[in-house]
C-alpha cells in the first residue's frame, strides 16, 4: 500500500517546492533580524549574510534607549487595544443591525455606509472637524476616525446574514430580546469573524503612523510607528544636509538601526497572530461561500 | 414589530458615537495658545510655541530648560517654549500645512522649508513682517547673515516676512584625495585637472593598498553630477544651473558645449574601470551608502564633504577603524584647460527658515530667535554646558557625554533654528574652521558664474524641467557608462529646445533681468533699514 514511484516524486518536489517557497518568505525577515545584530561595522563591507557580520547590540540599544520609544510602545499598545474593542465591538453591532431586513430604512443606512467607502471629506476638513471636537493630542482622535471601516462592515454583515433565523426567532419565543439575542446568542456564535476583523483592526491601529502626523503636536502622544519612522528619517537626513550630523549619532549606523526597529516593531503583533490563528483560518473564508 | 425601533436607535447611536464623539476636549495645542509678550519684552510672562524638526525631538528636555533659563535671563521676564515636534520628512509638508490651516494651531514661530505655500501666507496674511522688530532687537542675526543671502528673504513690497533658519557655509564640500595612497605611489598632490586623471588611474591600476589585487578605484561617489565636480568645474560648468556668459547672457548649464568635452573624459576614465561603476546607480543617491564606501577604504578621491574631516564624523570614524593607516586629505580645485578652478558654492539662499505667525507678537519673537542666534546662547543648546557635556581639549570639541545621553538632553533639538556655521559651531576642529574659510574663496569663481534665482514662481520651469532633467540624467549618465556614444550629447541639445528649453531660456532671461533690478532696489532698502542697525 506505498506511494507509487510517480507519487513519491511529486510528494519530495511539493515538499521541495514549499521548503524553497517558506524560504524565499522567511529569509527577509531572516535578514533583518541578522542585519540588526549586526556591528555596524562590518555593515560597512555590505552583501547578503545569513549570520550576524560581527555582533552588537548598539541598534537595539540606540532603539530602546530612545525614550520616546518607550511612550510610543504605550500610545501604540493604547489606541490599538482601545480601538480594537470599540472598533470591533461598534463594527459588529452596525453590522447586525444592517443584517436585519426588518430594519426600517436599511437601505439609506446601508448607502451611508457604503457612502464611506467612496467618498472622504478630505484632510483638511477632516483635521479641523477632529480640533473642534477637541480631539487634538488625546487618544480619542487615534482611535474614533478610524474604527469603523465599511469594508470591515459588509464582511461582518454577510456573516451575520449567514446565522439561521430559527435561531433567533427560538430566542424570542423564550422572551429574549434583540440585545439578549445579540450579546448572548449572536456574538458567541461570530467568533471567527470577530477575531477576523478584530485583528485587521488591530494591525491596521498598530500599523498606523499617520493619525500621529495629523493630530498630534505633543511628541507624547506620538504612536510607535511615527516614533520610528522619524528615528530614520531624521537619521539620514541630518546626515544629508549639508554633511552635518546634527544629532550626535555618529557611531550607530542607519541600517542597523532600521533593521532593529522593524523587529521590535513587528514582535508585538507577530504574538497575536498563533493566538488567532485558529479563527483567523476560518474566518479568512467567511463570505467566499454562501451557505 | 417592537423591536425594530430598538435596533434603529443602536444603528443611530452607532454611527453618532463614531462620528463625533470622544469630545473630552484635553491636550490643547500648544501651538495654539499664542505668544502673549508685549512690545520690547517686560515683565510680563511669555510663552513662545515653535515647531521643531532637528535632532532627536527629546520632549521636555534639559536643552529646553537650558534655553528658557538663558531667554529668561536675558529678556528679563519668565520665558517658556512650548515645542510642537514636526514629523518625519515624508509626511513634513502635510503637518506644517494642517498646522498653517485654523490660527489656534499655528505655532508662534513656524520652520519650514515649505516654498509653495509661503506666498500664500504672504497673502493671507497669516505671516508677519519682521523688519522693524530685527532693526530694534535682531542684531545678531542681521549681522550673521550676509546681505546676499538676505537678499533671498526680502520681498519687493519692501518687507521681510521670513528670516533664513539654515544656510551652509559658502562652501562645503571638497576634493579628496588618499594621501597614503599618493605617498605608496611616489605621487604629488595634483593641481590640474590631467594630473588629477593621472593620479586617478594610478590608485585604480597600481595597486595603491599593496594587496595584489585589482580591488581599488580611483573616483566614487554619490549618483549626483556634485560628485563629478572636479571634472565639470575644470571646465567653469555646472550643468544644473543657469551660469553667466562672458557676453552678459546666461545659459543652463547642460547645454554648453563643454559638458560634452566632460563627458567624453568620463566615459574613458569609465571603460578604464578608474570610477567606480557604482555611482552610475541611483542606490548612490543615498548618502549612508557613500559613506560605507568611503569607510571601506578602496577609492582613491571623492568630492566629498568637508565634514568628514572632522574626527566625530561617523564615515570617518568608520573609515579609520577599518583603515588605521588610511588618510584623507583635501585638496585645492584642480585647475581645468584654460586655468580655470573653483569648488562648488553653495547659493546661500538656506535650505529652511522662519516665519512669525499672525498668533505671535513680533518683537518678542525676534528678542527670542537673536538671543538664540547668539553664540554662546547657541553652543548651550547645541553643544550641552562646557565642563559638564564637553571639553575643548587643544580646540577639539570632545565630548563627555555618550550620543545617548545627548540625545536625552535634548541636544539639536532647537537646530536649525538659525544654526550658526562659524566658530560658534565648536564641533569643528580649528582645521576644519580654516578649510571652510578658504573655500570662501576656493568656490568664488563659480559663485559668480552660477546664476541663483530668487523667484519662488517659476512656471515654465516648472512645467518643464522635471522631464528635462529625467532626459539629461539618461543621456549623460549613459554616455558615462558607454551606453551611448558621446555624440548623443548635441542630440539631447536639439532635443531640449524641443522639450521647452526655449521657452525655460527665455523665462530665466526674464526673471534674471527682473532680479537684477531687483536686486538694486534691494540695495537701497538694505543701505536704509538694515546696515544703520547692525
Amino acid at each position: 500500500m506505498g506511494m507509487t514511484t510517480g507519487e513519491k516524486i511529486f510528494s519530495f518536489a511539493n515538499y521541495l517546492f514549499f521548503i524553497v517557497l517558506m524560504l524565499i518568505m522567511i529569509y527577509p525577515f531572516w535578514y533583518m533580524l541578522m542585519g540588526s545584530l549586526s556591528d555596524p561595522l562590518f555593515i560597512a563591507t555590505g552583501g547578503f549574510f545569513l549570520t550576524p557580520a560581527g555582533f552588537s547590540l548598539s541598534a537595539y540599544q540606540a532603539v530602546l534607549s530612545n525614550v520616546s520609544i518607550l511612550t510610543g510602545f504605550k500610545v501604540s499598545i493604547i489606541s490599538t487595544i482601545g480601538g480594537t474593542v470599540i472598533g470591533t465591538f461598534f463594527t459588529a453591532t452596525t453590522a447586525y443591525a444592517l443584517s436585519k431586513t426588518r430594519l426600517r430604512g436599511r437601505m439609506f443606512f446601508s448607502f451611508v455606509v457604503l457612502f464611506t467607502m467612496l467618498f472622504s471629506g478630505g484632510l483638511v476638513p477632516t483635521y479641523l472637524l477632529i480640533k473642534e471636537l477637541g480631539m487634538i493630542n488625546t487618544y480619542w482622535a487615534l482611535i474614533l476616525p478610524a474604527a469603523m471601516g465599511a469594508w470591515n462592515i459588509f464582511v461582518m454583515q454577510s456573516f451575520f446574514r449567514n446565522i439561521p433565523d430559527e435561531l433567533e426567532e427560538a430566542a424570542k419565543i423564550d422572551g429574549a430580546n434583540d440585545l439578549t439575542i445579540f450579546f448572548r446568542i449572536v456574538l458567541p456564535l461570530s467568533k471567527a469573524v470577530l477575531a477576523t476583523i478584530g485583528l485587521f483592526i488591530a494591525v491596521w491601529y498598530w500599523n498606523d503612523f499617520f493619525s500621529s502626523v495629523l493630530y498630534m503636536t505633543q511628541k507624547e502622544m506620538w504612536q510607535l510607528q511615527m516614533v520610528l519612522k522619524d528615528l530614520i528619517s531624521n537619521t539620514s537626513n541630518a546626515i544629508a544636509q549639508a554633511g552635518i550630523s546634527i544629532s550626535y549619532q555618529s557611531e550607530v549606523n542607519e541600517f542597523t538601526i532600521k533593521m532593529a526597529s522593524i523587529i521590535v516593531s513587528s514582535i508585538p503583533i507577530l504574538l497575536v497572530y498563533p493566538f488567532l490563528q485558529k479563527h483567523f483560518v476560518k474566518g479568512a473564508l467567511i463570505g467566499s461561500v454562501k451557505g | 414589530m417592537k423591536k425594530t425601533p430598538l435596533v434603529t436607535s443602536l444603528l443611530i447611536l452607532t454611527l453618532m458615537v463614531s462620528a463625533c464623539s470622544g469630545n473630552t476636549g484635553e491636550g490643547e495645542n500648544p501651538g495654539s495658545s499664542g505668544s502673549n509678550g508685549r512690545n520690547g519684552g517686560g515683565e510680563s510672562p511669555l510663552s513662545v510655541s515653535m515647531s521643531l524638526m532637528a535632532g532627536p525631538k527629546t520632549p521636555n528636555s534639559w536643552a529646553q530648560e537650558a534655553l528658557e533659563a538663558e531667554l529668561t535671563k536675558r529678556l528679563g521676564r519668565d520665558v517658556s517654549i512650548e515645542p510642537v515636534f514636526l514629523p518625519d520628512w515624508s509626511e513634513l509638508n502635510t503637518k506644517i500645512n494642517l498646522l498653517m490651516s485654523a490660527k489656534d494651531t499655528r505655532p508662534n514661530i513656524l520652520w519650514t522649508g515649505e516654498t509653495r505655500e509661503y506666498l500664500k501666507w504672504v497673502d493671507a496674511g497669516i505671516v508677519q513682517d519682521v523688519t522693524p522688530s530685527l532693526q530694534q532687537y535682531g542684531q545678531e542675526i542681521i549681522n550673521y547673515y550676509t546681505k546676499d543671502t538676505l537678499f533671498y528673504h526680502w520681498d519687493p513690497s519692501g518687507k521681510m516676512y521670513r528670516i533664513p533658519a539654515d544656510v551652509p557655509e559658502a562652501s562645503y564640500m571638497t576634493t579628496m584625495i588618499r594621501k597614503d595612497w599618493l605617498d605608496q605611489l611616489n605621487l604629488d598632490v595634483p593641481t590640474t585637472l590631467d594630473e588629477y586623471v593621472e593620479v586617478l588611474r594610478a590608485f585604480t591600476h597600481n595597486d595603491p593598498d599593496g594587496n595584489g589585487k585589482q580591488d581599488t578605484y580611483g573616483l566614487s561617489g554619490d549618483n549626483y553630477y556634485r560628485s563629478l565636480i572636479p571634472f565639470f568645474y575644470a571646465y567653469g560648468v555646472d550643468v544644473e544651473n543657469f551660469i553667466r556668459q562672458d557676453d552678459g547672457s546666461i545659459i543652463f548649464g547642460s547645454v554648453m558645449p563643454e559638458v560634452k568635452e566632460v563627458l567624453g573624459l568620463l566615459q574613458t576614465l569609465y571603460q578604464e574601470g578608474v570610477i567606480d561603476p557604482r555611482m552610475a546607480t541611483s542606490a548612490n543617491s543615498n548618502d549612508q551608502m557613500v559613506n560605507d564606501i568611503y569607510a571601506s577604504g578602496k577609492i582613491g578621491s571623492f568630492y566629498r564633504f568637508v565634514d568628514y574631516f572632522n574626527p566625530g564624523n561617523s564615515a570617518a570614524l568608520s573609515f579609520k577603524k577599518l583603515n588605521p593607516n588610511g588618510e584623507y586629505i583635501a585638496i585645492d580645485p584642480v585647475a581645468g584647460p584654460n586655468g580655470f578652478a573653483s569648488d562648488q558654492p553653495d547659493p546661500g539662499i538656506g535650505w529652511c527658515y522662519l516665519v512669525i505667525t499672525d498668533t505671535a507678537e513680533v518683537d518678542s519673537a525676534v528678542q527670542v530667535l537673536n538671543t538664540m542666534a547668539e553664540p554662546e546662547t547657541f553652543k548651550l543648546f547645541t553643544f550641552g554646558r562646557e565642563g559638564e557635556h564637553y571639553e575643548m581639549k587643544d580646540g577639539i570639541f570632545t565630548p563627555t557625554i555618550t550620543p545617548d545621553e545627548g540625545n536625552k538632553l535634548g541636544l539639536g533639538n532647537f537646530g536649525w533654528y538659525i544654526q550658526r556655521k562659524d566658530a560658534a559651531n565648536v564641533k569643528n576642529t580649528p582645521e576644519v574652521t580654516q578649510l571652510f574659510e578658504s573655500k570662501i574663496e576656493t568656490s568664488q569663481p563659480m559663485r559668480d558664474r552660477i546664476v541663483v534665482f530668487k523667484a519662488l514662481d517659476r512656471p515654465v520651469w516648472d512645467k518643464y524641467s522635471a522631464d528635462i532633467n529625467k532626459e539629461r540624467d539618461q543621456v549623460f549618465w549613459s554616455i558615462i557608462t558607454g551606453k551611448l556614444p558621446v555624440s548623443a550629447f548635441d542630440e539631447f541639445v536639439a532635443k531640449y529646445e524641443q522639450m521647452g528649453g526655449k521657452e525655460i531660456d527665455a523665462e530665466a532671461a526674464g526673471l534674471f533681468e527682473k532680479q537684477s533690478q531687483e536686486y538694486e532696489a534691494y540695495e537701497a532698502w538694505y543701505s536704509e533699514h538694515i546696515e544703520p542697525y547692525k
